[in-house]
């Protein structure tokens, strides 16, 4: 009974712990070439030299790409390094992203790049799944990742214009 | 000296707005330094060169120059120093905004007690430059803010309504939230107090423009 109970407990912090955050963004480069540059984990890495301390391709078939990244996080209690694996699937025009390992194990994050007529729409769709012990920063760190993401994608639209 | 560099009645007009501002203090001033005085500085911007660097933080992308070795990240801030490379008035105006005259005077303008300049930096924003929102006292306590006035003062002709450039203001640390964004970035400045909400940042540029400004802060 006390059991079933603690279960139903941790199911339902679970569940409201997943923060959802939907955005787009309209930009100038070509999508394809956008999309190139995003998928090339080395510009990630030269994008935030001091954020993303480490990316590494463990596993690629192509379409599936895993990583494993180490991030830094400059938070209200100071800077918090996170060790997390993801796995990439990549079909243009889709990037879909999962966090397999890690305190946000079983995020997702599906970016769509689409063409209308000039430049990129890019629709992002974030899925937050936060561990207990990270709980308390689930509101700051959702909103670091829609600021993160969108620079990310500023920066690689600077990149795929240049080419 | 009073109106030979900074157009003090157009900043004292906007006092009232400022003070009284919301979510947090901010104005906007129009022909904020003497037209003569701001023709001189504008023709002689300085061009890029060595001496011009691009952080590398993740939320932004611009190129930023120090007035000679006043660097903001050392402790030489907010030495009144002169920078031969830049000509006779650029060192004036960068000599007045440590005076007391000018030190006085932000302080009537915002009823804060202004005691010294902090830091100064010429910061240049091109085509692909963006400042993410952010603050820059996200936790820390009001008394022990490193400043708590900052100034942005724009050297950029015929900026079109509409585009992005200008340093916007944000009820919070997201775009979608912008209370306020200038177009008019030709001899025009942006004031706005600190505190933990003064989220603020630039658009992405995706024209072809050059926003030529100065960045300076007040404690």
């Amino acid at each position: 009974m006390l059991w079933n109970s603690l279960n139903l407990f941790i199911t339902i912090f679970e569940t409201l712990s997943v923060q959802k955050i939907e955005f787009s963004l309209k930009l100038p480069a070509n999508a394809k070439e956008l999309y190139d540059c995003v998928i090339n984990f080395d510009n990630h890495k030269k994008a935030f030299p001091s954020q993303l301390k480490n990316i590494e391709i463990v596993e690629n078939d192509g379409t599936k790409i895993t990583t494993k990244e180490t991030l830094v996080f400059n938070t209200y209690i100071g800077n918090t390094e996170i060790n997390q694996k993801t796995i990439h699937e990549r079909i243009f025009p889709n990037i879909k992203s999962e966090i397999i390992e890690g305190p946000f194990k079983n995020s997702k994050i599906d970016v769509v790049f689409e063409e209308p007529g000039e430049g990129t729409k890019v629709s992002c769709k974030i899925e937050l799944s936060v561990s207990l012990k990270y709980k308390i920063l689930s509101s700051v760190i959702i909103k670091k990742y829609k600021v993160i993401l969108t620079s990310l994608l500023y920066k690689m639209n600077s990149l795929a214009e240049d080419k | 000296m009073t109106d030979e560099i900074i157009n003090w009645d157009n900043v004292f007009l906007q006092s009232e707005t400022f003070q009284k501002n919301k979510p947090f203090q901010y104005t906007f001033v129009k022909n904020f330094l003497n037209k003569e005085f701001y023709d001189v500085l504008y023709s002689s911007y300085p061009e890029d060169d060595d001496s011009w660097i691009i952080p590398k933080d993740f939320g932004r992308s611009a190129k930023k120059r120090w007035f000679g070795e006043a660097d903001p990240n050392s402790d030489k801030c907010s030495l009144d120093v002169e920078d031969s490379s830049l000509n006779e008035s650029w060192n004036k105006f960068f000599h007045y905004i440590h005076s007391k005259e000018f030190l006085q005077n932000m302080s009537r303008f915002s009823n804060f007690e202004i005691n010294k300049l902090k830091h100064f930096a010429f910061i240049k924003n091109g085509k692909g430059s963006f400042n993410m929102p952010h603050t820059h006292h996200p936790t820390e306590k009001k008394e022990d803010y490193g400043y708590n006035l900052t100034l942005l003062v724009y050297f950029a002709k015929g900026w079109k309504k509409g585009d992005p450039g200008g340093t916007y203001l944000a009820s919070e640390e997201d775009e979608e939230s912008i209370i306020f964004e200038p177009y008019d970035l030709d001899n025009s400045c942006v004031i706005f107090a600190e505190s933990s909400h003064s989220w603020h940042g630039s658009r992405y540029m995706t024209q072809d423009a050059i926003r030529r400004s100065i960045q300076f802060t007040l404690i």
